[in-house]
């Protein structure tokens, strides 16, 4: 077994190493808990390692397939493309970074976070199996594949959101969550069935060439956009979010919060990678842009009334959601058109940059607002305050994300939105004013949230000590940001651009 | 109240066991042979923890040793799958190899060689082991919580109904 095939097998292991460890973590963590810590932060930095060996490869010399069980792994000849394949290529790059950017801190800040509470293994088992579902969902080209990862998915996410299960709110929000992700699943799975029963086949590449716009098709479409974007907590289907974000523990919160993005990932990957040859991309992209329109519109005019800091955050991330999904929407409804040159693709640099900024800025804003609720034990605006003094570091971080999420110059949240708005301008003028006017809204909210909870008199709120891991989770998510911030071109052009080739044009042409 | 059911039905639980799970193995192993397979032969054998359950009340103390047998099974599936790394991940690299699980199936029918199968067979057995020690863990979480044995595992007296 030599370098070259570990890199070429570096897919499997983003997916089976964190499976591996989360079982090997129950297993040992009967006999020592330690042990049972200690693997869950190994399999954690061995699945970031091999995102990274991934990303370099794919980004140096191209995508590729990888076939399961075959004697090879690349595929050979048709029938290849009837067992499970994984894809490398541009976008899987940038959805497994995002998702693994997000994971590692939000493991590192569980370590201290969650000390105290019982049952840890359990816990990160449940991380990891969640870890092994996101990135099982956004690398896989197989329909049905793509099933079973929701459901995993879906399955340990739920447990993480109740895993406090002394909290009533907890449980109820995991149930609602749970509910919902299975509805969502089987409806995912009868929309399988309609595109299997007409053609027979499952993976990406053979359904993209075999699907020829029957009224079944669109109904299976239009099944998959609507559970899909449930999943990424879109409006009108985002009821779970809040709970699911406001009660889960603190440090995973930015993890629930990056399944849904990996939802998202998928929904795209499906539109453009499958759907977008045999029907109308325009019609489909208009769909993803109404549905933007309002997650912004609403997502933001909830955060406007709500007094719980993670709750605000969690109307935020709904709204930032809209942004990505108008952004992309206006990519995809102009693709195969002259419109797509001149701006489409513009949109889609804009909406996709956003994807990853929006996953570090938004974990950067949960994990330090969970630090001041885990210090001060006070979740209300209304009663926070003055706690800067106390928590210089926590204040800094939770600023930058701030600036970040409102879109003010310096940050990168500011170069991805204001790609977003040139763009969309050219499609239609009225969402960027629509879009301008929820920015401004969003600096509104969360510098009164700021204000709120950081600055004014020290009233001496803050009991609990901020560990030092914690400090170094928002650190590295700072560091980040602070790299997108100051080389938004070198993202565009290094990540970004290969992902859109990647959503374009990874299934076009592969059959032999 | 203790649920313990009367010496009829334990006896007769004693006797059904056997060959329930007997039947259950036979699934798991058969299961590249015969329709069945790791997850119904594993949903079997954890079928005779219910009759357990239901006869007896109690399990006795075993809920980690499920927990550890469950992850077990798990581990050792994920392992064989990364075995076959060298060629790809899942690639059966035991079948037609002639050692344990490596036979040839001949051509034309055949009563059904057990000796195939290659990782296939390994990973139903897994999947085997997997599923019967999660179902056993919980249909005993679920017993435990609607209060069926509740009662027993308190020490408390209830009203048996012994025979």
């Amino acid at each position: 077994m030599t370098w070259d095939t570990i890199v070429t097998a570096s897919p499997t292991f983003i997916l089976g190493l964190p499976l591996l460890f989360a079982f090997l973590t129950t297993l040992v963590g009967r006999f020592s808990k330690r042990l049972g810590k200690l693997l869950f932060g190994v399999g954690l930095l061995l699945t970031t390692f091999f995102v990274g060996v991934m990303s370099y490869q794919v980004l140096t010399d191209g995508s590729w397939f990888y076939v399961f069980g075959a004697e090879q792994p690349s595929p050979e000849n048709l029938l290849s493309f009837f067992r499970i394949t994984f894809v490398a290529d541009g976008f899987a790059v940038l959805a497994t970074l995002t998702i693994a950017i997000t994971a590692l801190a939000a493991g590192i800040y569980s370590y201290s976070f969650m000390k105290g509470e019982s049952g840890l293994n359990k816990f990160y088992t449940l991380f990891l199996l969640t870890l092994a579902g996101v990135n099982g969902m956004v690398l896989t080209g197989d329909l049905f594949n793509l099933f079973v990862w929701f459901e995993v998915t879906s399955v340990a996410s739920c447990a993480l959101v109740a895993f406090r299960n002394y909290k009533g709110k907890s449980v109820e929000a995991g149930l609602k969550y749970m509910v919902l992700s299975t509805v969502g699943g089987l409806f995912v799975l009868f929309s399988i069935g309609l595109l299997y029963g007409q053609y027979g086949v499952l993976n990406y590449a053979l359904l993209r060439e075999g699907i020829t716009g029957t009224f079944i098709d669109k109904l299976a479409l239009g099944i998959l956009v609507v559970m899909f974007a449930m999943k990424s907590s879109s409006v009108p289907m985002q009821m779970w979010a809040p709970d699911a974000y406001g009660e889960a523990p603190g440090s995973v919160t930015p993890f629930i919060a990056i399944t849904s993005m990996g939802s998202l990932f998928v929904l795209f990957r499906l539109l453009f990678g499958v759907f977008s040859v045999s029907i109308s991309p325009a019609a489909s992209g208009s769909i993803l842009i109404i549905l933007g329109v309002l997650s912004m519109i609403v997502g933001v005019t909830m955060a406007l009334v709500q007094s719980d800091l993670k709750r605000l955050i969690a109307y935020l991330s709904v709204s930032q959601i809209g942004y990505m999904m108008m952004a992309v929407g206006v990519g995809l409804a102009t693709l195969n058109t002259g419109e797509y040159e001149s701006f489409g693709e513009l949109a889609m640099q804009g909406g996709l940059f956003h994807m990853i900024n929006d996953g570090v800025y938004k974990a950067l804003l949960f994990l330090s607002a969970v630090a001041v609720v885990h210090a001060t034990g006070i979740r209300s605006l209304n009663e926070l305050g003055g706690v800067a003094h106390k928590m210089p570091y926590t204040t800094f971080f939770f600023l930058l994300g701030a600036l970040s999420i409102a879109g003010i110059p310096p940050l990168s949240g500011f170069s991805s939105k204001l790609l977003i708005y040139k763009s969309v301008y050219l499609y239609s003028p009225i969402l960027v004013i629509i879009a301008l006017v929820v920015s401004i809204i969003t600096l509104a909210i969360i510098g009164k949230a700021f204000f709120n909870a950081f600055l004014g008199p020290n009233q001496g709120l803050v009991k609990n000590h901020i560990s030092k891991t914690m400090l170094l989770s928002m650190g590295i998510l700072t560091a980040v940001l602070v790299l997108f911030t100051l080389f938004p071109n070198v993202v565009v052009t290094e990540i970004v651009s290969p992902a859109i080739e990647g959503l374009i044009g990874s299934f076009e042409g592969v059959l032999p | 109240m203790n649920w313990e059911m009367s010496r009829v039905v334990r006896t007769i639980t004693d006797i059904l066991i056997v060959p329930m799970i007997i039947f259950g193995i036979y699934l798991v192993l058969h299961g590249h042979l015969t329709p069945g397979g790791g997850f119904q032969g594993g949903a079997v054998i954890a079928s005779s923890t219910a009759l357990l359950i239901v006869s007896y009340g109690t399990l006795g103390k075993h809920k980690k040793d499920l927990s550890s047998i469950e992850a077990v099974g798990l581990t050792l599936f994920i392992l064989i799958a990364f075995f076959g790394i060298g060629y790809t991940m899942f690639y059966n690299y035991l079948a037609g190899t002639g050692g344990i699980f490596g036979g040839t199936v001949p051509a034309g029918p055949n009563p059904g060689y057990i000796n195939t199968g290659g990782t296939v067979t390994l990973m139903n057995l897994m999947v085997g082991i997997e599923v019967s020690a999660a179902l056993s863990l919980i249909l005993w979480m679920m017993s435990r919580e609607s209060g069926i044995m509740e009662a027993k595992d308190k020490g408390s007296e209830g009203m048996e109904v012994k025979g």
